[in-house]
């Protein structure tokens, strides 16, 4: 039964905005000292996990990557399964809403090659694969400058790539053809390039080369979004237990709200908490 | 063994404890004192299955 000394105002609004925002409902009622527990306790917890994360732990779908290395350069209808521990996460609210956000972008965006309608001009990490004269296949890990720009005369687009290696000596290559860029809405903070490279120093003949390499991916394109089981890898090599930490701590936040949530809508579960134990009260009896 | 992983336990535990009695009592001074006995059974809980663990792993 509710306390009257409660004072819960309309449990609906109480309950929804307490969803919306871990201890706002208990605001909203006046509720102060709890609605500070539940919001600075479970926003900790969940800031935490998120840090913990490098803020990649809550996403609402995985993608099913075909044959394609990532599933960033897959660009059908891809499988889509939900996460499970977003359906924990989700209970945090508004912290966990842009998921949902992203995972409609993410749709909305699928079966659309990218194609490139803005300069590229960016840092860019990879490798380059070439052919040296002995004919052999030579693969160097590098990074530099890529600039490219769209529809320049006739051409699709036109752009150099600058490495600079360990010895601090810069080469140029021309980006040539087969540019594919990654998906523009996806849960790396990496964006996938891959091109056919000129090396400009060789001879009149050129050298070939192929770059696969990524880009730095806007944080509002990335930022809880649907990813595959490739960057799930990544991440686990990269944060080893540290990312299992981060999803369990989001997790454990959101399971936390809904005990907040229902507070607000019905009240504390066992009592106001001034009642005597049981015992005290039997030895009055 | 990498021990500075289990610390996160103790911060966890704590805020388990307090949002999950805020939720069974409206008192604060109620809520407070069942926090603080919930957390001091529940770390010695886990230090003590840590310390079993231990022992059973030497």
């Amino acid at each position: 039964m509710r306390d009257p000394r409660i004072p819960l105002k309309s449990s609906l609004v109480a309950g929804l905005l307490a969803f919306l925002f871990p201890g706002a409902g208990h605001w909203y009622q006046g509720r102060r000292f709890k609605a500070t527990i539940y919001s600075v306790g479970i926003m900790t917890l969940f800031v935490w996990g998120m840090i913990l994360g490098n803020w990649q732990p809550v996403y609402s779908e995985l993608v099913y990557r075909g044959r394609a290395d990532t599933a960033q350069l897959e660009f059908n209808h891809p499988q889509l399964k939900m996460s499970f521990g977003y359906a924990a996460q989700f209970l945090v609210g508004a912290p966990a809403l842009p998921s949902l956000v992203q995972d409609f972008r993410f749709r909305n965006a699928t079966g659309k090659q990218e194609i490139l309608d803005s300069e590229i001009n960016s840092d860019f990490s990879g490798i380059i694969e070439s052919r040296g004269d002995d004919g052999e296949l030579r693969k160097e890990l590098v990074a530099g400058r890529i600039v490219i720009i769209p529809a320049v005369a006739d051409q699709p687009f036109a752009g150099t790539l600058t490495v600079v290696d360990k010895d601090g000596i810069e080469t140029e290559y021309e980006v040539e053809s087969n540019l594919r860029l990654g998906r523009a809405i996806f849960g790396s903070p990496r964006r996938e390039i891959r091109c056919d490279l000129v090396d400009k120093a060789a001879d009149e003949t050129g050298s070939d080369a192929s770059l696969q390499g990524t880009i730095p991916r806007s944080f509002q394109d990335w930022f809880q979004a649907p990813r595959d089981t490739h960057e799930l890898d990544q991440l686990h090599g990269d944060l080893n237990r540290r990312f299992d930490i981060a999803s369990v701590f989001t997790w454990i936040a959101g399971l936390l709200n809904l005990l907040a949530i229902w507070d607000a809508a019905d009240g504390p579960a066992y009592a106001y908490g001034d009642e005597k134990p049981e015992k005290e009260e039997e030895e009055e009896d | 063994m990498d021990l500075t992983i289990l610390t996160h336990a103790i911060p966890l535990t704590a805020i388990i404890c307090l949002v999950y009695t805020a939720s069974r009592f409206e008192l604060p001074e109620r809520i407070l004192r069942s926090a603080a006995v919930m957390f001091g059974k529940t770390i010695g809980f886990l230090g003590a299955m840590y310390l079993l663990l231990l022992y059973l792993s030497r």
